[in-house]
């Protein structure tokens, strides 16, 4: 199994895939948050989401 | 459990596992079905489907938990975090399950100082994710291919580059296929990455055996390897026992004793066959052999107390214990008399819930357990 890719593809291949490795490490655990916050009712402040001191008072 | 007659007739093994087929590969399918030869085949398919029904097997756990409960329930290794730590939680919601952790660790030398993980999960989907103070992500993404198909993506990504591990586990009636590729790449002229499958079989309603096969190529430049592992387990409502022995030579058993509800104890043994993975990890061969026993006593209110000593005479303890409504604490140590080294650990771990959670909590204890059902998110795992 063999792919010959030119130089220049590859390059670009590995580009994008660093870009979005990067989007990845830093969007993932806001892309929960926004989930969570988004999907439940009611909706959290997000200050008892972000705070762990807000956090632990109820 | 599908009975013969199902599994005969038109529910192939694929739609018991609840994969959809469309209708135009059911259809050439058929057409198939009718060649000579492939009918005679898959009447000897069907007869060894009817034979296997007839016995009544479940679904076995995968390859790899064939010592769960031993590994991951009863040692304390799975337990031990030296050093001080604490983890805030604050759940947020129930259905969608919405979940925020915060840990801080200080004096373990593994674990990072900070780290903030958030959980999503339906009863689809489940997500997971954690960044930590050195800005490396892990990330756990779970979701059902079909009602009985899981496919889980496992990603950890720092600034030295990202692993992923790609797995979907297909349970059958009477066995489970695990498969698994990590960080495959198609860039450097050949496949690179590793993959591999497991396979369970129960053969009695206590007796399962498994396999499982590995083929890696770490970079094109070195030969690929392959190799493959055996294993069985043996559970009885009493007692669980399971062997396993790999490619590198490790034979590795595990026996779980259930004396009580709360008391379990357990002895787990590794050995290092051929003194190779000793010799690599740079120890001397006795460490080629080690033995553990270890037991695990449920206190009445909650609290967990896990003893363990092994062969190289480790000593090691973790109890937990909830010491306020909100609040679970973790002690644990460990001692190494042929080293001479101890290790020590503190955890506190904070519970919180929002005003609707813990609405819904006090609802569901005047519940059945059938109406529970619709208040709790089920996420794949």
């Amino acid at each position: 199994m063999a792919f010959h890719l030119s130089e220049e593809s590859k390059e670009r291949i590995l580009k994008f895939y660093d870009i979005s490795q990067v989007a990845f490490r830093f969007g993932f655990v806001p892309l929960i948050i926004f989930l969570g916050w988004s999907q439940t009712y009611p909706r959290p402040s997000l200050i008892r989401l972000l705070s762990p001191l807000a956090m632990t008072r109820s | 459990m599908a009975t013969i007659e199902e599994i005969r007739s038109e529910k192939s093994q694929l739609e018991l596992a609840g994969l959809k087929v469309p209708d135009v590969v059911k259809q050439s399918l058929k057409a198939t079905a009718q060649a000579p030869v492939v009918s005679h085949v898959l009447g000897l398919f069907d007869a060894v489907s009817k034979r296997r029904a007839a016995f009544g097997l479940s679904t076995p756990p995968k390859f790899e938990d064939f010592s769960r409960e031993v590994e991951k329930e009863v040692l304390t290794t799975y337990y031990l975090v030296p050093g001080l730590r604490a983890d805030v939680n604050y759940t947020s919601s129930v259905k969608p399950m919405f979940n925020v952790m915060q840990s801080f660790a200080v004096g373990n030398g593994r674990d990072n100082s900070y780290s903030f993980a958030g959980i999503y999960a339906t009863n689809n989907v489940f997500l997971r994710g954690s960044l930590d103070s050195e800005r490396a992500l892990s990330a756990h993404i779970v979701g059902r291919l079909s009602p009985a198909v899981v496919g889980r993506i496992q990603a950890h990504s720092s600034e030295r580059g990202t692993q992923a591990v790609y797995e979907v586990d297909v349970p059958f009636a009477d066995s489970m296929l695990c498969l698994r590729a990590a960080n495959p790449s198609l860039l450097d002229t050949k496949f690179t990455g590793m993959s591999s499958f497991n396979f369970a079989q129960s053969i009695t309603s206590k007796l399962v055996l498994g396999v499982s096969g590995v083929w890696q190529r770490q970079s094109p430049d070195y030969p690929a390897q392959a190799g493959f592992d055996v294993g069985g387990r043996y559970a009885s409502d009493k007692f669980v026992a399971s062997g396993s022995i790999s490619a590198q030579g490790i034979l590795g058993l595990n026996y779980l004793q259930k004396f009580d509800e709360r008391i379990q104890g357990a002895v787990s043994t590794n050995i290092d066959l051929t003194g190779m993975a000793a010799a690599m990890a740079g120890e001397s061969p006795d460490s080629a052999c080690t033995t553990t026993a270890a037991v695990k006593i449920d206190g009445p209110d909650q609290s967990t107390l896990r003893l363990q000593m092994d062969s190289h005479w480790k000593l090691g303890f973790v109890m937990e214990r909830i010491v306020a409504d909100t609040m679970r604490m973790t002690i644990g140590s460990e001692l190494d008399q042929a080293k001479n080294t101890c290790k020590i650990g503190l955890g506190l771990q904070f519970e919180s819930q929002s005003e609707s959670v813990e609405a819904v909590m006090r609802e569901m204890q005047t519940m059945s357990q059938e109406e529970t059902k619709k208040y709790i998110t089920v996420p794949p795992q």
